[in-house]
């Protein structure tokens, strides 16, 4: 690990523990805009970690996404990291404030499903081949929201854009930004969800022991550890390789592999958790309820799936393993 | 956050340079070499071909030169087996020395020992098994009942070896036996010895499993004679010289490649033109293998750095053996036909060879659930 990113990761588990609380969560899921969190994290310089002159590596920005998902932050942080790269890889000035993004065709009139439209300062629509920026007077947003309720709105935008380029395949980038940021928020996530499992399983008593105890469940929390593994390193592996050129294969991996350890390990943490875990009250729904969802933004598994296997198939089978070496 | 270390790891050039050879070498030397037959992949034991791989020096690759090996790192170890396996060349003769048996004598053996085995090993003259299980000792090893009783010059060993991974065909085991102790414990009194296999009072037969295959064997020792110069480390340190030894065993890719050839012809049968339910589950399986790829690399790549990955090993492993095992169910949910083991169709062949045959790639080198134990113990659960 380099040093940045140790830095980096410190600074933001510091940041979103002090500023992302359960009420702030419990709020947020009420419709509210947190504006305290939001400002304290814009004031550490995260948020801008792409924006500056001197960017951070994607490498090291890893685990800016993870902790964002580990501390199942409740604003807009990944989508503003992610809008100001698509915006400076473009040539256009980065706004500050929290930025939002949508991947659009060129027909569609409106935008669907926008993380914090409503909320947003800035929005960038990346729409076919130009990179577009709309500030917050211009969108009109009619709220709708995720399972996690995270507000996912339509939107429509009026005016002409505040900045605009041409930008080879925006649309399809952004698509594959959205899928790397939701695999690192997903890989927080689950790391999250393992250690407050084994927590809970120390601590929880039964039949005289602690429910870490009993093998049965052991057997179940180390099946939840390889699969918190496994995204973890398929999404570590995806920023390693990212610049001007995306690697398409290693996102499409991570989407699919974090959505795939999203489904069978949120179950395993409910069913450790028992009763106290399907309440309200208890924070586990923070964590599974946003892995359901956001393994199906920006490209589900199978959308995914579908890409990497029509491309292998169409190679056929002797490329397979050339292929993967390499990738 | 987790409690294991999966650093990135790439292949550095000498690597890459590596991959070009042994791709060559394997295309040439396997030209003809039938589709089954590479699905048996590390349990096809081919002295011949173990032989030709001796010649380029690809056995014993990272060993000291003295000993005749190369001094290549372990990175450049891990393209090999990756492209022997992902050929589905048929190592299982010198696979054990190169893994495990070789290893172990550098790490504990007498200068002798090394002098004497790992040249052989080197040159593909030595081939070598592992004794461990018994009849009445699998998961739990530190039972293990065979003994080696200390007599003038030697030890004398009684017990049976089973399950042993190709005794019949090698030539030195390195066995687990109780050996006489005044301590506590059931982890005191093991040592391990290196035994050659053609001495008087060992009996090998061969057991055949259910794909047909004669890999297994049952080991009977009835008085035989081994030297002292046979001990391998020190007498009692048994159980802590396996543990080490397990660590080379459990993290090398073979513990996700042993369905590859499934795969493969998986994806001839569906051809380039997939619908769409056919190219989400290849690229599912893509999914898994490339993920199970990286993670295996950074293990090779955190034993390259001198660290002990034991933990990140038992983690693939265990990931590996669901993925594997996972691919026949994959296939005969796509086609559903019943296959004939002998078929000339390369398909049908591997399919029945590999939905009969993986059901053991979650016992060999430690069962599914003692695997899941040594995770739940790093996650501080036991
Ligand atoms: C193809 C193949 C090759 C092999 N090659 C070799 C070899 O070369 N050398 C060698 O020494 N051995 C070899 N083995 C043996 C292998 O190491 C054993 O099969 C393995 O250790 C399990 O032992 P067992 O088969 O006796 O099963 P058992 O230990 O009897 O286990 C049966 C089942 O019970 C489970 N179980 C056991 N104990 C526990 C527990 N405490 N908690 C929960 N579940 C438990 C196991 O996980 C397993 O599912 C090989 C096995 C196979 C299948």
């Amino acid at each position: 690990m380099s040093e940045t990113r140790n830095l980096l990761e410190e600074t933001a588990n510091k940041v979103f523990e002090e500023c992302v609380t359960q009420d702030v969560r419990d709020a947020a899921e009420e419709g509210a805009w947190q504006q305290a969190a939001w400002a304290t994290t814009e004031t550490s310089g995260l948020t801008r970690a792409f924006a500056e002159e001197e960017a951070v590596a994607w490498e090291d920005a890893y685990v800016l996404f993870r902790a964002a998902g580990a501390h199942r932050v409740p604003f807009p942080f990944s989508e503003t990291l992610i809008a100001g790269w698509l915006l400076k890889s473009a040539g256009l000035d980065v706004p500050e404030g929290p930025i939002t993004i949508v991947v659009a065709n060129d027909a569609d009139a409106t935008l669907s499903r926008v993380p914090w439209g409503r909320d947003a300062a800035f929005l960038v629509v990346a729409r076919g081949q130009q990179v577009q920026l709309f500030e917050k007077s211009q969108i009109t947003a009619a709220p709708g929201k995720n399972m996690a309720r995270e507000p996912r709105d339509t939107v429509e935008v009026s005016g002409t854009p505040m900045a605009e380029k041409g930008f080879e395949t925006a649309s399809d980038v952004a698509r594959h930004l959205g899928a790397l940021a939701r695999s690192a928020q997903m890989a927080g996530a689950l790391g999250w969800m393992l250690s407050t499992s084994v927590e809970y399983a120390n601590d929880r008593v039964q039949f005289g022991r602690a429910l870490g105890k009993f093998q049965a469940i052991q057997q179940q929390l180390a099946v939840l550890s390889t699969e918190a593994a496994a995204a973890d390193h398929a999404a570590m592996v995806a920023f390693t390789a990212m610049g001007e050129i995306l690697p398409e294969t290693r996102i499409a991996v991570a989407k699919v592999r974090a959505g795939e350890a999203a489904g069978r390990a949120a179950a395993i943490a409910h069913q450790v958790h028992g009763a106290i875990g399907f309440t309200r009250e208890h924070a586990l729904h923070t964590a599974t309820r946003r892995l359901w969802s956001w393994r199906a933004e920006f490209g589900a598994e199978r959308y995914w799936a579908d890409k990497l296997g029509r491309a292998a198939l169409a190679q056929g089978s002797e490329q397979l393993w050339p292929t993967l070496a390499r990738a | 956050m987790l409690p294991f270390r999966f650093d990135y790891h790439d292949l550095p050039g000498e690597a890459l340079a590596l991959q070009g050879e042994v791709r060559a070498f394997l295309a040439e030397t396997l030209k003809d070499y039938p589709e089954v037959k590479r699905a048996r992949n590390w349990s096809r034991f081919d002295a011949d071909f173990s032989q030709k791989l001796a010649a380029q020096g690809w056995i014993g690759l990272t060993w000291p030169k003295q000993y005749g090996g190369q001094e290549r790192s372990a990175l450049e170890r891990y393209v090999l087996l990756e492209e022997l396996l992902s050929a589905g060349a048929p190592v299982a003769a010198h696979w054990i020395g190169d893994r495990q048996s070789g290893p172990l004598l550098l790490r504990f053996g007498t200068q002798e020992q090394r002098d004497t085995y790992l040249p052989k090993i080197v040159s593909g003259e030595a081939f070598f098994c592992i004794g461990m299980s018994e009849p009445d000792s699998g998961s739990d090893l530190a039972s293990v009942r065979t003994k080696a009783e200390p007599v003038d010059g030697g030890y004398v060993v009684n017990g049976t070896k089973l399950w042993t991974s190709n005794a019949w065909q090698c030539h030195f085991m390195i066995g687990l036996f109780r050996t006489p102790t005044q301590e506590e414990g059931r982890h005191a009194g093991l040592s391990q010895f290196l035994v050659d296999l053609s001495g008087d009072g060992i009996t090998r037969r061969p057991i055949t499993d259910q794909t047909g295959g004669r890999e297994f064997t049952e080991v009977v020792f009835e008085d035989a004679f081994v030297p002292a110069t046979a001990l391998v480390g020190k007498e009692g340190d048994g159980w802590g010289q396996v543990m080490s030894e397990l660590a080379f065993e459990r993290s090398g890719p073979e513990r996700y490649l042993s369905s590859l050839r499934l795969v493969l012809k998986t994806m001839d049968r569906i051809g380039p033109d997939p619908t769409e339910e056919q190219a989400v589950v290849i690229g599912r399986i893509i999914a898994q293998l490339y993920t199970m790829r990286r993670m295996s690399l950074s293990v090779a790549g955190m034993l390259e750095a001198g660290e002990n990955p034991n933990l990140e090993a038992a983690v693939v492993k265990d990931l590996g053996a669901v993925f594997e095992q996972g691919i026949p169910q994959i296939a005969h949910d796509l086609f559903g036909d019943d296959v004939d083991p002998d078929s000339d169709d390369d398909f049908e062949a591997v399919m029945a060879y590999l939905t009969q045959g993986s059901v053991s790639f979650s016992l060999r080198g430690g069962t599914r659930e003692i695997l899941r134990g040594i995770i739940a113990r790093g996650l501080g659960l036991r």
